[in-house]
């Protein structure tokens, strides 16, 4: 294992009737980062955290963690904690009857002010004796956060925790999300289906499709050099021109045509406030997107238009 | 619609006032009645019935009447209890295991009763095969005693028990369960601090639905107790019958009501607390 890994997965496969789950998937999640999967649903991320969370057993490959196999081991042997989709939270138990949970094996010698200093974190401070019912939304994740960090686990495992926010919500607690990991200083393991969540927070993300994982990279890496067709389309748009990818960012769009401009005809467009994006369909029968700054040359539907692009821009991919 | 509603309720309502409330109004008139010398019951009104259920004799019934029912509950629970966990983990075969637990109720009670009967008695097929078999010779006695009314009574209202707790347990999010084992409890630990806890409200119900019928009991302790088990529900129904004492029956039929009834309050009312 390499050093700064702290969570490895070896060649690890996992096949539910009639349908393989994870397909010989090797990831290595580096000390302290915060690692996305990202993926369409289906893809087998959710059980590759399952996997490591013990809810699981793979049929092949290897779990390390710390140094140490992890799979093989019940889920309560296993120094990893999950937050769930739903949460979670054990109804009949208070705010804080959730958080000492996991603690009630240890000594009590400090519990007391860890909780406390968990729910700090987290800012549930005086909410401590209220139950899940009486909790909003965003204040259950956190306490679902809270009932995990207190044990101090190697790794955290966040099933798309925002998931059951409202949209407004779900972006302030991506920063707030991503804040508190960097504050903490513990290892998460997210999965998440939503690009921007993916993008926007993680250190380093693991695109997966139909149980294999597509590419390992940074953000910038996984947008600007997708691997392949799959990741290169499900992250952001992509159009697909005489077989090369070109991002909406990467054409220009013009009335006079050029050297090597395609023709033609526009098809609708979006307006997004800040930019607008044109459709068009090319003479070849191609259709593409383009994005274009607002206030520059409105193209109308029906429009003849003229479509350039640096060739560095080009993507090639296989498959 | 509203209106249209109140109407809904118009048919139970005679029904209930009919066959409960008008029947008990008389069991309390009669309670406070003399006895007729064939039956029935005679003016003056007097308290004598009531008074005359402090006699220690009575008490011990009662007593006994609780202690049969309580232990026959708390069997009921144990079995019961687990068999719900299985079912509600069954998957597919769900509803199969559930009609098998409903299966008994196709027949009546008192033929069930009387095949405990055969089954126990001395020479029932029990002590017939275990003395064919050499490992006994002479009969067990498995029937007349508080042992066999108490199997009768498991037997008879485990369903009771379990369809309640299969109710809760099936609708209990599995996610919970996981929840618990991803924060270090051992099964164990997640059975005593997440699943009994949740099922608190069916443990309840299970326990009322188990505990009232078997309080007032009177065919499983006739049949297969003996006439040495005088239980409350048979001292009721030897004073309709045989000791032709309507009134005294009566008085000891509204006691064992309110009791029950004092329970059920003071179930809630810690049941409220628990929750």
């Amino acid at each position: 294992m390499a050093p700064d890994c702290i969570l490895e997965l070896r060649r690890v496969s996992k096949r539910f009737a009639g349908h393989q789950a994870v397909a010989d998937v090797s990831l290595a999640i580096p000390r302290g980062a915060f690692f996305s999967l990202l993926g369409p649903s289906g893809c087998g991320k959710t059980t590759t955290l399952r996997l490591v969370a013990g809810f699981e057993n793979p049929d092949q490959g290897e779990i390390w963690l710390n140094g140490s196999r992890l799979d093989g081991l019940p889920p309560y042997g296993r120094s990893v904690n999950t937050v769930f989709q739903n949460y979670a939270l054990f109804p009949h138990l208070t705010v804080r009857g959730n958080v000492e949970f996991g603690l009630r094996r240890k000594s009590a010698n400090g519990i007391e002010h860890r909780v406390l200093q968990v729910l700090e974190q987290v800012r549930l401070t005086g909410k401590e004796a209220r139950t899940p019912a009486q909790l909003s939304g965003g204040e259950r994740q956190r306490v679902a956060l809270a009932r995990s960090l207190v044990l101090q686990p190697d790794v955290l495992l966040l099933d798309e925790p925002l998931s059951a926010l409202d949209p407004q919500l779900r972006k302030q607690v991506r920063a707030e999300l991503k804040e508190l990991q960097r504050r903490v200083g513990v290892t998460f393991l997210f999965v998440t289906h939503d690009q921007e969540e993916a993008l926007s927070m993680s250190d380093f993300i693991a695109v997966m499709n139909r149980g294999a994982v597509e590419q390992v990279g940074t953000p910038e890496d996984i947008y600007l050099r997708p691997a392949t067709r799959f990741v290169a389309g499900f992250l952001g748009t992509m159009n697909w021109i005489d077989g090369v990818g070109l991002r909406p960012e990467s054409l220009r769009l013009s009335r006079e045509p050029s050297a090597d401009s395609r023709c033609g005809v526009v098809t609708g467009r979006t307006f997004l406030g800040s930019m607008v994006y044109v459709e068009a369909r090319l003479e070849s029968g191609e259709t593409c997107s383009a994005q274009a700054v607002n206030g520059a040359a409105a193209f109308a539907s029906g429009e003849a238009v003229h479509i350039t692009w640096n060739k560095a821009d080009e993507l090639r991919l296989p498959g | 619609m509203k209106r249209l509603r109140a109407w809904f309720l118009v048919p139970s309502a005679v029904l209930v006032i009919i066959t409960v409330i008008a029947p008990l109004a008389i069991v309390c008139v009669y309670s406070l009645l003399n006895r007729g010398a064939y039956g029935g019951v005679e003016q003056p009104f007097t308290a004598e019935n009531y008074r005359r259920l402090w006699d220690p004799l009575y008490g011990f019934i009662l007593w006994r009447s609780f202690w049969i029912a309580a232990v026959s509950t708390v069997i009921c629970l144990v079995l019961g209890f687990p068999l719900a966990m299985f079912i509600a983990s069954s998957g597919d075969k769900k509803n199969l295991y559930l009609s098998l637990v409903i299966l008994p109720f196709w027949t009546s009670f008192l033929i069930r009763t009387y095949a405990w009967m055969f089954l126990l008695r001395d020479t029932g097929l029990i002590n017939t095969a275990l003395q064919a078999l050499g490992i006994i010779h002479e009969p067990l006695r498995l029937l007349y005693n508080d042992g066999a009314v108490i199997l009768g009574l498991v037997y008879g209202f485990l369903p009771f028990m379990v369809l309640p707790l299969y109710a809760i347990l099936e609708r209990l999010d599995p996610s919970l369960i996981e929840a618990s084992a991803d924060l270090g409890a051992r099964p164990r630990e997640t059975l005593f601090r997440v699943i009994l806890p949740l099922c608190a409200p069916g443990i309840r119900a299970g326990t009322i639905l188990v505990f009232v019928p078997c309080l007032g009991t009177y065919l499983t302790s006739d049949l297969l107790g003996g006439s040495k088990t005088i239980l409350i529900g048979n001292l009721v129904q030897n004073q309709f019958t045989a000791a032709r004492d309507w009134p005294f029956g009566a008085a000891a039929s509204l006691a064992l009501m309110l009791a029950a009834t004092a329970m059920l309050f003071a179930a809630r009312r810690s049941g409220e607390e628990l929750l």
